[in-house]
């Protein structure tokens, strides 16, 4: 019964939400306002636009593949040779994704609370959550990312709304940026913003209600959307990054300087546990999803045990010594590259193929 | 499996108990001295003197029920950084400091005039430190500062510094300069920092005026009409009492209480490479006092009483604005940003050149107050 | 617990003990319907089991999650002498 749990429609929206919400924590808005400067606003509903066509025609091409999802479809295009080569590029796309979240999250909190504690300690904590988290069951991962994903929400809707008095809007023109050339063409770089279109190509099996599918994508689309101009605005207009200045975790220094009177001030800390917790729940879906990708491709029948292997590995990977900077390269340019090569170049390609040859399937099947 | 139960918790709580070792004992609240406030002067030898005044425990009486300190101490020492202040701060106090209810921040004005952009640096990066305290330039030094708020005869409290962020509600001769504030003005181009400045009147400290700064260097600082100036101009007036001539009887003055009905517009144009600076200011006026007496329920005298006014403000206001562009060249106000609002892309704002054309500028400003009501009890 | 778990790693700690407690207990069902019903897996609020409750006059229906055999616990108008005016 555990094993055929499947998400309802909120439980899906509230998974992507927290997928989204994970990287407006680490700066991802940062990056987009760096890439393009004073035309982020104008930049956001332009790649917006780009996007939501990406996805409509992801959502179209997946029309015809009930239940299916990008490695299922592999395998009707391709022998499971393909299935196989998509599944490892989905895998180290999981990994690099999850150990670069697990690695920065760290050193923030390293930076910000702790210390005196060493940097394995705080490792120990995720990992021993997210392991334990995937030993139990999807549908316990799926029951806390509904908990805690209205109220990551409410957190970044109070950062806005508290520190608008404080809000330079000068600071938001002028409206194009610095030139035609970098707001749209180079800002075309800034399309790995939505990033939950990656999973997107997951979902489909995890869902109660097929029909849904199209529902879920589109609401949780204009979610992000709003989520992404909410953080993005205060950055433009509270920080001044032409000096390159860059702050180390821009949603946590707004939200430091929230101040309700004399009464209430320094909601940092409950936001950072809110933020703890988002991050727990994220990187348990990223293994869950993981160990699912590993059971497709080696047909394995029980992919719990696989979790003590992949937390290991996600260990293991986290330990790598890294610099701050280069851990700031690799969301930067990396990521950007690895993303949109994903989303509109592999993803997209398969589906058409698959569209096509699902056609001729039909057309000789009639024939 | 009761067994492996009981072996697993068993292991489970040695492991955590290996973990004790990672938190640190000394964090409770006794074993820190929270600084109130944090001062820094520049010595003979290009070192730093960086102040903190703490509390004292007091010597509690029977049968009292305050806990506030009566006195403070002030700790100085030499070094290189602020940093290093700290840690021999920390070395020989018996407690460790701790920033989090710091609420002022004072610098000297000869270090001032010298920079401190490395120091406010420093500072942000302290992540105990608040956004909100203040940020005081001294007209001497810092450390002055300190011993005189000590030494007053009002029991020493953090509460004591809190005149400089409420004063300026209610009076308009000093503004709320934060620490962050002034941090996000050092990052922005629209706009450059400002402080609040203190002088010494025998044996007190009041805050006079503001300290005009052009990126991390302290021009000049201007006196309390000029920081009511800038305060209608930033759109930050909360209320102010101006005394200005008496329009029915010479040698005698009017008290007016003001504060702003609408913001304050600007526009700007730019005429032959030079900006063209319209402000309009929307003052609403009461009667506190007149030093003789006039009807002022009549049409005609409000409108000679509003006259007066008008040309008072402009007056104040145009001063302080060919002030800060003519002679001191600096963008205290935001003029740059609210130019750039006009263009499109940057590189289209770039030809104007604006750093250079600044100093030329042109303003007009046009005061509408309105005298609407008054703070009198009799009629005359 | 959680005090423990406090005071080995803090915020952090708090947070993990919270979420582990919380995957546990989210798992079990009380009566046959998950624990945190209706509100985690979100569905349809009942009449009876909100935050508040109505006034026993006005508490019409049963709860229909747990498919009772009477759907309606009284009539619409249970107070008929009221409605009466005797």
């Amino acid at each position: 019964m555990e094993n055929n749990f499947k998400l309802k429609k909120h439980q899906a929206i509230a998974l992507i939400i927290i997928i989204m919400i994970n990287k407006l924590i680490l700066n991802v808005p940062f990056y987009i306002v760096d890439l393009v400067g004073n035309g982020a606003i104008v930049n956001i509903v332009y790649i917006s636009i780009i996007d939501l066509i990406g996805l409509l025609v992801i959502i179209k091409l997946f029309e015809k593949f009930d239940g299916k999802d990008i490695l299922d479809i592999s395998e009707f295009v391709g022998t499971s040779k393909l299935k196989a080569i998509v599944g490892v590029l989905s895998i180290i796309l999981l990994f690099s994704v999850a150990f670069i979240t697990i690695i920065d999250f760290s050193n923030v909190l390293h930076t910000i609370y702790f210390s005196s504690f060493p940097l394995i300690y705080i490792l120990i904590f995720f990992i021993t959550g997210i392991l334990i988290a995937n030993l139990i069951n999807f549908r316990a991962i799926s029951n806390i990312i509904s908990l805690i994903a209205p109220f990551a929400i409410i957190s970044i809707l109070i950062t806005f709304f508290a520190r608008i008095g404080d809000f330079d809007i000068t600071n938001l023109t002028p409206v194009l940026g610095e030139n035609y050339h970098t707001t749209f063409v180079m800002g075309l770089l800034n399309t790995f913003a939505m990033y939950f279109i990656v999973y997107i190509y997951f979902l489909k099996p995890l869902l109660q209600n097929q029909t849904e599918f199209k529902k879920i994508s589109i609401i949780s689309y204009i979610i992000s959307v709003i989520m992404i101009l909410l953080t993005v605005v205060p950055i433009l207009t509270l920080f001044n990054t032409a000096d390159g200045n860059e702050p180390i975790n821009s949603l946590f220094l707004l939200a430091r300087q929230i101040e309700f009177g004399n009464f209430i001030q320094r909601v940092d800390a409950i936001f950072i546990m809110l933020w703890i917790l988002s991050i727990y729940a994220y990187l348990s879906f990223v293994i869950f999803l993981i160990n699912r990708i590993i059971k497709k491709i080696i047909n394995i029948s029980n992919e719990k045990m696989l979790t003590f292997s992949t937390c290991s590995l996600l260990f293991g990977l986290a330990l790598i010594p890294l610099n701050m900077s280069h851990i700031h390269f690799i969301e930067d340019t990396i990521y950007r590259y690895m993303v949109i090569g994903f989303i509109f170049g592999l993803g997209i390609i398969l589906l058409i193929w698959a569209n096509i040859k699902y056609r001729k399937v039909n057309s000789d099947d009639k024939k | 499996m009761i067994k492996n139960k009981i072996i697993c918790v068993f292991l489970l709580t040695l492991i955590l108990l290996t973990f004790t070792g990672c938190n640190s004992t000394n964090t409770g609240i006794d074993n820190y001295y929270f600084v109130v406030s944090l001062a820094i002067d520049k010595t003979e030898n290009d070192n730093l003197k960086v102040s903190i005044q703490i509390p004292a425990s007091s010597k509690s009486s029977e049968g009292s029920g305050s806990s506030q300190a009566s006195t403070a101490n002030i700790y100085t020492v030499e070094a290189k950084t602020i940093d290093e202040a700290f840690i021999i701060l920390d070395n020989y106090l018996n407690k460790k400091i701790n920033l989090s209810h710091c609420s002022a921040l004072i610098f000297s004005e000869e270090l001032a005039k010298e920079g401190i952009k490395e120091y406010i640096y420093t500072l942000s990066n302290n992540t105990e430190l608040r956004h909100t305290c203040q940020l005081v330039v001294s007209s001497k030094t810092a450390y002055d500062v300190l011993e005189k708020i000590s030494n007053s005869e009002e029991s020493f409290s953090s509460k004591l510094f809190d005149y400089l962020t409420t004063s300026s509600d209610y009076t308009g001769l000093t503004i709320s300069s934060t620490f962050g504030d002034f941090f996000q003005n050092l990052h922005d181009d629209n706009i450059q920092p400002t402080a609040i400045y203190t002088k010494f009147f025998e044996d007190t400290v009041q805050s006079s005026g503001i300290a005009l700064f052009k990126d991390e260097f302290m021009i000049t600082h201007v006196d309390s009409l000029c920081t009511l100036a800038h305060s209608i101009c930033t759109n930050k007036l909360e209320s102010a009492t101006i005394t200005i001539d008496n329009p029915f009887d010479e040698g005698h003055y009017v008290d007016l209480d003001i504060e702003l009905y609408k913001k304050t517009d600007v526009a700007i144009n730019i005429i032959n490479g030079t900006p063209y600076i319209e402000l309009d200011v929307y003052p609403k006026g009461a009667i506190r006092s007149s030093g003789s007496v006039f009807n002022y329920i009549d049409n005609d005298n409000i409108t000679k009483l509003e006259d007066a006014t008008n040309k008072y403000l402009k007056n104040v206001i145009t001063d302080y604005l060919y002030d800060i562009t003519k002679e001191y060249n600096t963008d205290v106000i935001g003029f740059k940003g609210i130019c750039q609002s006009k263009y499109f892309t940057e590189d289209e704002f770039d030809t104007v050149h604006w750093d250079d054309v600044f100093q030329d500028s042109f303003f007009n400003v046009n005061v509408k107050s309105e005298v609407n009501s008054s703070n009198l009890f009799n009629k005359e | 617990m959680y005090t423990v778990l406090g005071y080995l790693a803090g915020f952090l700690g708090i947070a993990f003990g919270f979420f582990i407690h919380f995957l546990l207990i989210s798992n079990k069902t009380s009566f046959g319907l998950p624990f945190f019903a209706p509100y985690i897996p979100y569905s349809n609020i009942n009449e009876n089991e909100n935050l508040y409750i109505k006034p026993v006059w006005k508490r019409e229906r049963r709860n229909r999650n747990i498919n009772t055999k009477k759907p309606s616990s009284e009539k619409h108008i249970s107070m008929s002498w009221r409605e009466n005016g005797k």
